[in-house]
């Protein structure tokens, strides 16, 4: 028996499969691009080549991310704050605080130790803090999204940047770069910036051991180590951060068709 | 149709076109005028006795243009769609406005329509923000003063029988709501959050005698449908945050969509929580004494009760599973009570999401998530 879970998000679209035992099997990443149901599709198909079996070896599929209520596979669409909460708990059981910076929010979740989730805060209609405010930020200095967090643990020194709004933050940037600030100080300005929004978002929710860093935003050093130093402890984060909605949306996947199956057993 | 569909339609057809409701009810009364109000409470009985139609007035789903050079972007939307209301003629059909103290926005929008709309009668009423029975001689001075106002302002008179008879009716209509609203959390009830809330917002247009018809059919209609001693099942949520401003219909329609039941809110239009004085004392002091006794909101607090122990005991009553923070944007009074509400709710291990609304924005993406996953976390945990 296999299980699938389809997180679209506002950049990429992830999809991961499940067998009965809980393994992944097979995940795929996509770009969104204009169409959330296309992007499911490809995706999907991405795991299930992966897994080497059909869409009819499924038994059940959730979908979340914003495109949620758009993937016409899907059985149930639960939402990204729940799917996290179980993607997290899957990877690293001791989980009790979950941050998650996707492309075009960011989110701080407090689950209970047996995973259910306590309280959780996210950024409303504005991009600052988000992967898409570092999308543009690096854009305007001309560097490689991939580099950013190479490039900020380089610099020596960091650059106050005052504003959280993308637009006007980049306009800030834009200033400082032709003040002649070096790149590298610019960037890390940048991450710490991100790192005090969301240590407040946090906050708000309470953190407590351990705390676990989800989301494309993860992969980015620079960001870890300004977001570690503000809580003075190291995060758990997956090798890949990304597929954490996805692999959570399985699991309920796989628990909601587990349930259905007792329940008309009995 | 059904009665109760007539009673909802009649009530959307007065929201939706206030000024022909307004127009009948002038051709019934000849010599009646209409005056306006802003949330949240004004003594409407006063208006009522003189053969005013107090109208209710509470901002517009609409861009703000004209307003912006008269109010700042950092006022709730409340305050920018009504004065772009004015603005653009749409308040033309109102004799003139009325503005209690809710909050600084409303005194200072007050003074703004005073200078800003020469011609058009403007006129504020104060009540304290924080209640004792030492507030009663100065809230009676007060409607003194006011009934004055109204007097000299509208050419009219309010005498001491008409009075009487005034809060006697809207005494009863709060009686009816309070009765519907106890309705809600029980098993059978028909009316969705949107529905029973157009009841609630069109008797703030609706002459309180019709209202108050309007209501009993309404509950006597009811009452054949539920089943009074058991509560409703599924996931129900108290809204609370929204005493003045109220969120987009579609807001409304979707949070039951998402799968709960709102039993409760702490809406201006239905539960404002001001009490019944039976008593044979002066009108006026009967008025002072209900307001001083009312349940506390944000933009009133009283020495009796704290209001998170008011919403606590609704909550009990009701059997809600959680509570839903509707807070509008830049609305200080509610902001300022939100923090140690949460605070408060923590404590007592009552499960809160906070959301908050513009009266422009429809239903945003964050929104509906927050909500959603506010309504899957209570539904893993109770396994409603």
């Amino acid at each position: 028996m296999y299980f699938a879970g389809i997180d679209i998000g506002s950049l990429a679209t992830k999809a991961v499969v499940i067998d009965s035992s809980g393994n992944i099997t097979g995940k795929g990443i996509t770009y969104t691009g204009a169409s959330c149901k296309d992007a499911a599709s490809a995706s999907l198909n991405l795991a299930l080549s992966e897994s080497g079996i059909n869409k009819n070896d499924l038994k059940f599929i959730v979908g979340t991310g914003y495109g949620r209520k758009l993937i016409d596979e899907a059985n149930l669409q639960v939402t990204e704050i729940t799917c996290h909460a179980k993607g997290a708990k899957y990877f690293f059981p001791n989980t009790q605080t979950i941050l998650d910076i996707g492309g075009q929010d960011t989110k701080s979740i407090r689950i209970t130790p047996n995973g259910e989730v306590a309280n959780f805060a996210m950024n409303d209609k504005c991009a600052a803090g988000t992967g898409r405010f570092l999308e543009v930020m690096a854009r305007s200095l001309g560097v490689d999204l991939n580099q950013m967090g190479e490039l900020s643990l380089k610099a020596e020194s960091s650059t106050t940047i005052s504003s959280y709004c993308t637009v006007f933050g980049e306009s800030e940037v834009i200033s400082h770069v032709s003040n002649g600030e070096k790149v590298e100080s610019i960037i890390k300005g940048l991450h710490e910036s991100i790192a005090s929004r969301c240590f407040s978002m946090l906050k708000r929710v309470g953190i407590e051991q351990e705390v676990t860093f989800t989301g494309g935003v993860a992969k980015n050093s620079g960001m870890v180590y300004e977001i570690e130093k503000l809580l003075g402890t190291k995060m758990n984060i997956f090798h890949e951060p990304q597929i954490n909605g996805a692999l959570g949306a399985a699991i309920i996947a796989k628990e909601k068709y587990l349930a259905k199956e007792k329940q008309e057993i009995s | 149709m059904s009665v109760i569909s007539t009673i909802v339609n009649k009530c959307n057809e007065v929201l939706k076109n206030p000024k022909l409701y307004i127009n009948e009810w002038k051709k019934e009364h000849p010599e009646g005028k209409v005056v306006g109000y802003f949330p949240t409470y004004i003594p409407e009985e006063v208006l009522y006795a003189a053969n005013i139609l107090p109208v209710g007035v509470f901002g517009s789903p609409i861009s703000v243009k004209l307003a912006n050079t008269h109010v700042q972007q950092i006022t709730c939307s409340i305050v920018r769609t009504t004065t772009e209301l004015k603005l653009s003629g749409k308040l033309d059909i109102l004799d003139g406005m009325l503005f209690p103290p809710t909050c600084d926005s409303v005194q200072l929008i007050a003074s703004i329509w005073d200078t800003a709309f020469k011609d058009f009668k403007t006129d504020m009423v104060l009540y304290p923000a924080k209640l004792s029975n030492h507030s009663i001689p100065y809230i009676v001075d007060e409607l003194n003063h006011f009934i004055t106002t109204i007097e000299n302002r509208y050419d009219v008179k309010v005498s001491e029988e008409k009075l009487n008879e005034a809060i006697d009716i809207y005494n009863e209509n709060r009686k009816l709501i309070k009765k519907l609203s106890e309705l809600r959390a029980v098993e059978g009830f028909p009316l969705n959050w949107h529905d029973y809330f157009t009841i609630l917002k069109a008797g703030t247009m609706i002459d309180k005698q019709k209202h108050n018809e309007m209501l009993t059919t309404l509950i006597d209609e009811i009452g054949n449908l539920v089943t009074p001693d058991k509560k409703s099942r599924g996931i129900k949520l108290m809204v609370v945050g929204v005493s003045c401003q109220i969120p987009h219909e579609n807001v409304l329609y979707k949070v039951e969509k998402l799968g709960a039941t709102v039993v409760w809110d702490d809406f201006f239009h239905g539960t404002s929580g001001i009490k019944i004085i039976e008593s044979n004392s002066s009108p006026l002091e009967r008025l002072a004494q209900a307001y001083v006794e009312s349940e506390p909101m944000a933009y009133r607090h009283s020495n009796r009760k704290p209001r998170h122990e008011y919403l606590m005991a609704e909550m009990e009553r009701v059997g809600a599973n959680g509570v839903v923070f509707m807070i509008p944007k830049f609305c200080e009074p509610e902001l300022f009570d939100y923090a140690y509400l949460k605070k408060e709710f923590d404590k007592n291990g009552i499960r809160n999401l906070f959301t908050d609304f513009e009266e422009e924005s429809t239903v945003a993406e964050g929104f509906e998530t927050r909500l959603q996953a506010f309504i899957e976390m209570i539904d893993i945990s109770l396994g409603v």
